[in-house]
């Protein structure tokens, strides 16, 4: 029978559109009866959603400067 | 953060080719991220994947010509780094992140939330979904943070490209090198342990 673990682990496999027919189905009509597997699913999207907003590293000025200057090499010996 | 590496790369790829460095200079900043992010997959240090990065960028600008289209820049570059992150995880011995993958090793949700026929024994704590005031959004962010920080680096650099720099999964696979089938159960082990941490947040906020 098709259980709430079998649910929980095809997730991200629904949600990545990578679930064949039959499962598909079984998946579709747990989630319709089961409170408890909707909240779990509700709550890994609000995760996603929260992971997006964690900030990303910015590049050390220096380093950026740096690797410009590298291009603008490059650019000068291609028009030569 | 503007994604310039799409939609259209070959575009993109003509005007650095030009010596466009306005378009070089926001590629760089876009890719910092994520590139850093890889390869500490790899590589034991911030100033070691910080070193890999430079390095990538050096044999990017070299071999501008040889990028063909055929995946997106991103991809492309992303492969650089990889070699260049590898080599150098060889050279500091240390193990690679995603030889040793076996998709049976670990239920993503924890067992003993199950009873014997799988059904919930201890479901999941519910917590108010609705829109959060922003000092308590901010915490649960941190406590997301700090779980993807001490993830297994395969799944720590899958979902950090996938979930929070918005690559596709082609991409993520082309670049580690991964079956997609093992994308998606590193996805979501790492997800579902994110998932398990915001839980951990929430019910200790209501005790």
């Amino acid at each position: 029978m098709f259980s709430c673990r079998d649910a929980t682990n095809l997730m991200t496999d629904e949600r990545e559109g990578r679930l064949s027919g039959g499962l598909r189905f079984k998946y579709a009509c747990h989630m319709l009866i089961c409170g408890h597997c909707k909240a779990f699913r509700r709550q890994l999207v609000e995760t996603v959603a929260i992971v997006k907003e964690i900030p990303r590293d910015e590049i050390p000025p220096k380093t950026e400067e740096a690797l410009v200057a590298a291009f603008r090499v490059r650019s000068t010996r291609t028009k030569d | 953060m503007p994604e310039i590496t799409k939609p259209d790369d070959t575009a993109l790829c003509a005007q650095l080719r030009a010596g466009d460095e306005a378009t070089f200079r926001a590629l760089v900043k876009e890719l910092h991220s994520a590139l850093i992010r890889v390869a500490l997959a790899f590589v034991g240090s911030h100033a070691a994947a910080e070193e890999v990065v430079q390095d990538t960028w050096m044999a990017v600008i070299a071999g501008l010509d040889k990028f063909e289209g055929r995946s997106t820049l991103r991809t492309w570059i992303g492969k650089i780094l990889v070699n260049h992150a590898k080599t150098r995880g060889v050279r500091d011995r240390r193990a690679v992140p995603f030889s040793s993958l076996t998709p049976e090793d670990e239920e993503p949700v924890e067992p003993e939330r199950f009873r014997a026929a799988g059904f919930w024994c201890i479901p999941p704590h519910r917590w108010d979904d609705a829109p959060e005031e922003l000092v308590l959004r901010k915490e649960a962010r941190a406590h997301i943070e700090h779980e993807l920080a001490s993830l297994p680096a395969a799944q720590r650099t899958v979902v950090t490209l996938r979930d929070l720099e918005g690559w596709t999964s082609e991409e993520v696979c082309n670049v580690l090198e991964l079956a997609e089938t093992n994308q998606r159960v590193l996805l979501h082990r790492g997800r579902t342990r994110l998932r398990a941490a915001l839980e951990r947040y929430h019910s200790g906020k209501s005790v």
